[in-house]
């Protein structure tokens, strides 16, 4: 009896069960190859750059938000006092998620594919039996494993400090808040991720073009809304915070300017949930595709450029 | 019969520079030595047939197959670079063992090869050492180890004999003819006649991205002893010494300087005997003499001139 008729009218010989066993075989080999190849890059990846200098300066730099709470309750608690819930979310937005989410893709997603490439050491692996979708995405997780820890180590001690010392409480709606913000977090250590990763595999001078893209581009095309931002990360981070920015501490406005800002300026939680799944999709795949077909070696032969 | 590598009017460039200019070449299995001069195209060639580099032009194939993202061919080569590419705080047994991982070997096998190996190249009390510690030897040795621990049967050497030193070098030698016999196709580049000599009768011969010719050692010794030698001899009587070796019909041209003349001769040997003649018998007083051109681009210069059709 033939079965996977499907396939009968695609290919010229009917397919047996016999056969279909073998494509599944394959199939199934295939997958397994692909998933320790994603393995290996993915523990390779993570045993590096846990020892890595930068590793150390991004925890530090992560961490150090902790410290402004502090200061301020220290040297005038009753600022802090009066404006503890201002002081974390402006933290979480402008630091975390504007600021160290880009850092961390530059310092730990883009620089650590493009040492491999300036050391050359990418020689020793594309000259052996790897799946570079497997590679780029045991190193995509890797790197998003290890910012994303750094990210809500930050984001839960600074809001921890918060609520020894200030307004917030450890309450659910607190706790709902924080959370809120590590998921944008974690949003745009994806986001800055992939398009860090397409920059360092697909790019000569990759670190510049990020700092250009990340603080330059970014933070100018916020000056445009409703156009140029539309072209940025920061916009889509920014639709999926908890509150609307010109509301959050005013309820009363919420109603009107609110939702005349939604229509025009921002775009809704969902379109930008989609939107930073796209971009992780585009640029995961391109940086795969550069993976696949670009020369990395750079010795050339005398008198070539 | 069977090739292991096999090109096809395989050209490469690099902008307006051609690294490699219409290669057809087929090599069986066995030590094959890849000889010419810096910047011939050696390394390109390398590179092409590991798949690193896209043809401009024609086809490489590699056990019948074409190299490039390809894993069942990818898992049969080895391949040693001629530049030292590391992560330097890492330790030699790191590196090898996640080049063994991606090699397809689980955790186990992966340790298992990569102390065996490091065995075999005598640098298990220094396998925990970061890479940055190594000496340039022990760096060599590394990147050796791990071209060959995965087991390919083609084996990639790009200028292997760099920074070895003499003991070293016969290891290598001993290893190299310890994989031929055991069935394995080496491609060994070199720029020095005599390390591939060593090693192998068979050479390719590589210059300004052509095949020149592609046969025995001892066919191509034949060709540069014919080489005509330039040779500079330092001397405060460089008239006397021109006098004596103007009876040599063997020199072709001779200039002077203060107290250097050089001469052209298409038979070194002679030449060299009756200076040897002046210096002993006619107590001659010269202070050195050297041949100016008896490095292999020299070589092959007058090899593409005398043996090389104009125009290719």
């Amino acid at each position: 009896m033939k079965i996977c008729s499907q396939f009968s009218s695609i290919w010229s010989q009917p397919i047996y069960p016999k056969d279909c066993s073998k494509i599944m075989i394959m199939v199934a080999k295939k997958v397994k190859a692909v998933y320790l190849d994603f393995k290996t890059s993915f523990l390779h990846s993570l045993t590096i750059t846990l020892r890595r200098d930068r590793f150390i300066l991004m925890a530090i730099i992560s961490v150090l938000p902790v410290m402004i709470p502090i200061f301020v309750a220290l040297f005038s608690k009753t600022l802090f006092r009066e404006n503890g819930l201002e002081i974390f979310v402006k933290l979480c937005e402008q630091v975390y998620i504007h600021t160290v989410a880009p850092l961390l893709a530059l310092f730990l997603g883009l620089i650590g594919i493009r040492e491999e490439v300036d050391s050359l050491t990418i020689i020793y692996l594309l000259t052996r039996p790897v799946s570079k979708f497997a590679w780029v995405m045991g190193r995509f997780v890797a790197y998003f494993l290890v910012s994303a820890f750094l990210m809500i180590m930050g984001i839960f001690f600074t809001f921890t400090s918060c609520v020894i010392l200030g307004s917030l409480h450890f309450d659910t709606i607190g706790i709902a808040l924080m959370l809120q913000y590590i998921g944008v977090g974690l949003a745009g250590l994806i986001a800055y991720g992939s398009i860090s990763f397409a920059l360092g595999s697909g790019m000569n001078h990759p670190i510049i073009a990020g700092v250009i893209l990340f603080f330059g581009w970014e933070k100018l095309a916020n000056y445009v809304p409703g156009i140029a931002d539309f072209w940025t990360v920061q916009k889509y981070l920014d639709s999926m915070f908890p509150v609307l920015a010109t509301q959050r501490y005013n309820r009363a406005v919420i109603s009107v300017l609110g939702s005349f800002q939604k229509e025009l300026y921002f775009v809704s939680t969902q379109r930008a949930i989609i939107t930073i799944a796209v971009v992780m999709i585009t640029f995961l795949a391109l940086s795969v595709l550069c993976m696949r077909y670009r020369e990395f070696t750079k010795d050339r032969v005398v008198g070539s450029k | 019969m069977e090739y292991q590598i096999e090109a096809v009017e395989l050209s490469k460039w690099f902008g307006e520079v051609v690294a490699l200019n219409n290669v057809s070449i087929q090599i069986p299995s066995g030590v094959i030595g890849l000889l010419g001069p810096n910047g011939a195209g050696k390394s390109t060639f390398i590179k092409l047939a590991l798949g690193l580099y896209k043809p401009s032009k024609g086809k490489i194939l590699i056990l019948g197959e074409k190299p490039r993202n390809n894993p069942r061919i990818l898992s049969q080569l080895g391949y040693c670079p001629e530049m030292d590419h590391f992560v330097e705080e890492i330790s030699g047994y790191e590196f090898l063992y996640w080049l063994a991982r991606y090699s397809g070997f689980d955790a186990k096998e992966a340790k298992k090869r990569v102390l065996s190996i490091l065995e075999r190249f005598k640098m298990t009390n220094k396998m925990y050492d970061p890479i940055a510690t190594y000496s340039k030897g022990m760096r060599q040795r590394i990147k050796l180890a791990q071209a060959i621990m995965h087991d390919p049967t083609v084996i990639f050497l790009d200028e292997p004999m760099n920074g070895l030193d003499p003991s070293a070098r016969e290891e290598l030698i001993y290893l190299i003819n310890t994989l031929s016999s055991q069935g394995k196709t080496i491609l060994f580049s070199s720029h020095v006649l005599h390390e591939v000599e060593r090693v192998t009768d068979t050479v390719i011969l590589i210059y300004n991205g052509r095949i020149l010719a592609f046969g025995k050692v001892r066919e191509i010794r034949d060709l540069i002893q014919n080489h005509p030698r330039k040779i500079v001899i330092r001397t405060f009587e460089p008239k006397k010494v021109y006098a004596q070796l103007s009876i040599d019909p063997n020199i072709t041209s001779v200039s002077f300087d203060t107290d250097e003349i050089t001469i052209h001769t298409v038979d070194p040997g002679i030449t060299f005997k009756l200076l040897n003649d002046l210096i002993v018998e006619d107590k001659i007083s010269v202070l050195s003499y050297r041949c100016a051109d008896e490095d292999l681009q020299s070589v092959f210069q007058y090899l593409v001139s005398t043996h090389i059709p104009k125009g290719l």
